[in-house]
């Protein structure tokens, strides 16, 4: 049983929510299961109700593996850790239960439980509690650890105090706390067909002291959390990585830093090319994943259809009607009508984008990020120094970026779209480069220095959008939305450059004091639906090779 | 056939604690061939270090070695330990010689005789396939999880390149049933004799009230003991002719002893023959000088003698007894079967004390090869691991008693102690 279906029994044993145990709660015109839970292991548990929140901010982003957030509830006269019963004086009976005030531990083991998710039930009065909905795409189900909290005072006096609790996922904070003694020494690589070698470390070289860098990340998982929190719930579709790496835990290092340190230095298995990889952990299934970007592309579409990690269809709103007489534009996504109630669906009075802010690459990233890379590489065995030019020059970057994801996108040309951001001669003729040096003697490993930052910064500094909208519990990153015009419209390079499909790279989750629920979402579409024929001879071209006599 | 000597040291440094496994775990075995009996005398007094009563069990051991009533056949303190057999151990080292992965194969499972012709030992191994597999079966959408299988398959027997043993430790160690003093040579004996001279007071009075005074071995003895055999001492200044002014008259014999007896046997050969020449030398001008003054002592007045055969009195001729010489070399083997008869089995430790014999047949060796752990290990006879400068890093010892080590390598306790016990591994899940 995992941790968080654990505290839920625990949750669900003390009776908090005796009065309303289906856990509904109305924002807007929509019914909600939802319920928040502040709790430790002394035993202290209260039930935060949806008309005590101010705010509760749940922040899902694809830079972090995990959710954090803040919520901030109604403390009028610190009641939350002072009450003793519901009205004090009163006899303890069916209608008055007595209620345990909150004590804070202030050790990161003060618990939040969020269960969120559409009641799909009309929920006529005197029918009986409808099932929950529990599905992987709308349930939000965590368990956090609160890991900073501040009073937050009000100008109408401390009856209108608040309590602000900043939270993170209980197994961030885990791997921020755990000092791991792993060495891949002590853990040899024993994948494939093998025997069961009992050579003491002392006999094995480095190489055989190495493992891949996707086993050492699951090593590090397994060995700072919980068996609960691991058995299982790796992806099937883990990428184990192309290189090996010799990795002992440095004493000064907590297990978030070894993660975050093999994360530096993983490049994924050589039939992705050894490309950057996405490390994720999947909410409600709480599974770990590991992918190359390259399967996040390939899981957008299928065919003409939506992939498995299509997930919303917005529309944008229109003022006014355009002519129905010309011929409509081509379909710049896989339209409204083929959806599934996990992919590309549409709600029509929610999956709507009234406005939003489009950001065009930064110039001055395209021009000092994306550009060409030099890579020193030092071999201390054989003394032999190497410079990696050519994989590293932004034209075969730019090429391999079109290849390995951009050609798996749904576009116009030839099947799929074309890459959105330009690189240009000066550039690609090493008149504007960067040079770095890099860890490894090994050409796939330094791809991590130079290479594949540059797709990962094309491919999420690129164009974004970023719109607020109604709340939906879906709605979350790592997934691909699709945007488009549900009326007519005129083609042009905007349209090709707007709609299609983004990546969601964050969502937010909001509840506000007035009890709205929305989401501010933002995600990246580094494409054009069609090749729009940029030039790409620098205008500030200039031979820096050659200083003019005067 | 010259007789077979080596130092006594060389068998007292106790590689291993028992015959059977100086055999089976050492490469120091010529001495096993030699000197079996002996070595397992010794290893035996080693062991009595460690007994409970160690002042009783030396006692016990030396009477044991005085009236030949050692027992070195299956001894069980120094030919043979109870709880192994030599079969055993020899499918240790062969076992200790395979990687991990590798078990022995043999008629008798993994225990039994190796299986061993030229430098392959049959052996069986075991391997496992590690799988990332869906947890849904064939299901292998989006959505899978994955997890580690690990399946094993049946063993497979294969050959490996292993060190066999021997024909040393192949065959048996011969071995007495009885042993003692009686049975080795001087140098043993001496070598036991001291072990008992510097042994604890206890000992020495309480084996001595045991054997009585006058035992064969354990008593008092010094090379001072039998003096009258050295016949050439009796040719001194008071038994050669001072009329003999040159000192040549009967060739060597006619040189005074200076360095006499006992004392011979502990000077250098150079110093002893120049103490001849010396005595020559001072002789002539002591005789010469000495000639001159021969005098009738009956008379008052000077009555300058020739010099003449002695048949005047030794106060004339200054000559004293000539005869003593060819007495005692008459009378020598009387002397010597009278010593001999008196000392018994010290008679030979006499013999070699005054011979100054001392060669080697067994010489010393550079590197024994011993089994430490699971490994073989090269060491000098301090017991102390060799470095050797003309070898790479890369060298190994040979792998007859568990597998090779480096010889130029530094290794810890737990580099030899290390087993898939000690170490620890993450559980596969």
């Amino acid at each position: 049983m995992k941790n968080r279906e654990f505290i839920e029994q625990w949750v669900t044993t003390l009776g908090l929510d005796h009065e309303n145990t289906a856990k509904i709660e109305q924002f807007d015109d929509r019914k909600y299961r939802f319920s928040l839970y502040l709790l430790n292991q002394d035993g202290y548990a209260i039930k935060i109700r949806k008309g005590a929140i101010h705010e509760l901010y749940i922040e899902d982003n694809i830079m972090d593996w995990f959710h954090h957030g803040h919520v901030t509830m109604l403390n009028p006269d610190d009641i939350m850790e002072r009450a003793e019963s519901i009205f004090l004086g009163d006899s303890i009976n069916d209608q008055a239960v007595a209620t345990v005030p909150y004590r804070f531990r202030g050790d990161c083991r003060d618990l939040l439980l969020l269960t969120f998710e559409p009641h799909i039930d009309p929920g006529q009065p005197g029918e009986s509690v409808p099932e929950a909905l529990d599905n992987m795409v709308y349930t939000m189900k965590f368990l956090f650890t609160v890991y900073a909290t501040e009073d937050v005072l009000s100008d109408s006096g401390r009856r209108d105090k608040k309590q602000k609790m900043y939270f993170h996922d209980y197994r961030y904070q885990m791997l921020r706390e755990k000092n791991i003694y792993y060495s891949t020494a002590r853990n040899p690589v024993t994948g494939g067909s093998h025997t069961k070698t009992t050579t003491p470390v002392t006999q094995m070289n480095d190489t055989n002291r190495a493992k891949p860098t996707g086993e050492i990340i699951q090593d590090i998982i397994r060995t700072a959390l919980l068996p609960t929190d691991t058995q299982d719930l790796f992806s099937y579709h883990w990428n184990w990585g192309g290189t090996n790496l010799f990795y002992t835990s440095p004493s000064n290092f907590k297990a978030i830093d070894d993660l975050n340190y093999i994360m530096d230095r993983h490049v994924s298995s050589s039939d992705y090319e050894y490309q950057p990889c996405l490390f994720k952990l999947q909410r409600y299934t709480e599974r770990w994943e590991l992918l190359p970007i390259t399967e996040y592309f390939v899981r957008s579409k299928d065919g003409l259809f939506p992939g498995v990690y299509q997930s919303e269809y917005f529309l944008l709103s229109n003022d006014s009607e355009p002519d129905k007489v010309t011929i409509p534009p081509e379909r710049k996504t896989f339209g409204r009508s083929v959806k599934t109630p996990m992919n590309n669906y549409h709600f029509p009075d929610v999956s709507v984008v009234d406005d939003y802010i489009f950001s065009e690459m930064n110039g001055v990233d395209c021009q000092e990020t994306l550009n060409s890379v030099i890579v020193h590489r030092y071999d201390e065995g054989n003394k032999l120094f190497s410079i990696d030019v050519t994989d590293n020059n932004i034209s075969n970057i730019q090429s391999k970026f079109q290849e390995l994801y951009i050609n798996h996108t749904f576009g116009g040309s030839g099947g799929h779209g074309v890459a959105s951001w330009l690189s240009d001669t000066s550039r690609s003729m090493n008149f504007n480069f960067n040079v770095k040096s890099s860890w490894t003697s090994n050409v796939d490993a330094s791809r991590t220095v130079a290479r594949n930052k540059m797709l990962l910064g094309a491919f999420l500094l690129g164009n974004t959008i970023q719109f607020d909208a109604r709340g939906e519990t879906s709605r979350r990153s790592g997934v691909w939305i699709a945007l488009d015009r549900d009326t007519n419209y005129i083609d042009n390079a905007y349209e090709m450059k707007v709609l299609g499909q983004y990546f969601v790279t964050r969502v937010t989750h909001t509840i506000t004091s007035t009890g709205e629920y929305k989401n501010n979402i933002m995600g990246v579409k580094p494409y054009f639906y069609q090749e729009l024929t940029f030039k790409t001879e620098d205008l500030f071209m200039k031979n820096t090779d050659m200083t003019p006599t005067v | 056939m010259a007789e077979q000597r080596t130092d006594p040291f060389y068998i007292d440094i106790n590689v291993a604690t028992s015959a059977d496994f100086q055999k089976q775990m050492t490469d120091y075995v010529d001495l096993l061939l030699a000197f079996p009996d002996e070595t397992v005398l010794n290893h035996a007094y080693w062991h009595t270090d460690s007994h409970s009563d160690p002042i009783s069990s030396k006692i016990e051991f030396y009477k044991q070695l005085n009236n030949k009533e050692f027992v070195p056949k299956d001894n069980e303190f120094g030919a043979k330990k109870s709880k192994t057999t030599e079969d055993d151990l020899y499918n240790k080292n062969i076992r200790d010689q395979l990687n991990g992965e590798f078990a022995l194969s043999t008629p008798d499972g993994v225990y039994g005789k190796p299986e061993v012709s030229g430098n392959k030992a049959k052996a069986n191994i075991t391997k496992y396939t590690k799988e990332w597999v869906s947890l849904d079966g064939n299901e292998k959408n989006a959505y899978s999880n994955g997890k580690w299988e690990v399946k094993q398959a049946d063993p497979e027997e294969v050959d490996v390149e292993v060190v066999d043993r021997t024909q040393v430790m192949e065959d048996a160690t011969t071995l007495e049933s009885t042993f003692g003093m009686e049975d080795m040579n001087p140098w043993f004996i001496m070598w036991w004799m001291e072990k008992f001279y510097t042994a604890h007071d206890v000992i020495k009075k309480d084996l001595i009230e045991l054997l009585g005074d006058d035992n064969e071995y354990f008593v008092k003895f010094s090379e001072s003991v039998g003096q009258l055999k050295n016949t050439r001492d009796t040719l001194d200044t008071a038994t050669t002719p001072i009329i003999d002014t040159e000192v040549e008259a009967s060739g060597d014999d006619s040189i005074p002893t200076i360095i006499t007896g006992v004392a011979e046997y502990g000077t250098k050969p150079e110093t002893y023959a120049i103490s001849f020449e010396f005595s020559k030398v001072t002789n002539q001008v002591f005789r010469k000088n000495m000639v001159n003054h021969l005098d009738d002592a009956a008379t008052d007045t000077v009555k300058t003698l020739l010099a003449e055969l002695p048949t005047n009195s030794h106060g004339c001729n200054l000559i004293h007894d000539v005869e003593h010489p060819k007495r005692v070399t008459r009378f020598i083997e009387t002397i010597r079967t009278e010593i001999e008869n008196h000392l018994k089995g010290l008679y030979d430790v006499l013999e070699l004390l005054s011979n100054r014999e001392n060669f080697m047949v067994t010489g010393k060796p550079r590197q024994i090869l011993t089994k430490v752990e699971n490994f073989t290990t090269s060491m000098d006879l301090f017991k102390n691991k060799i470095k050797v400068h003309n070898l790479t890093d890369c060298d190994k010892t040979l792998a007859r008693y568990g597998k090779g080590t480096f010889y130029n390598k530094q290794y810890e306790n737990t580099d030899m102690l290390a087993s898939p016990g000690v170490r620890e591994i993450t559980e596969e899940t």
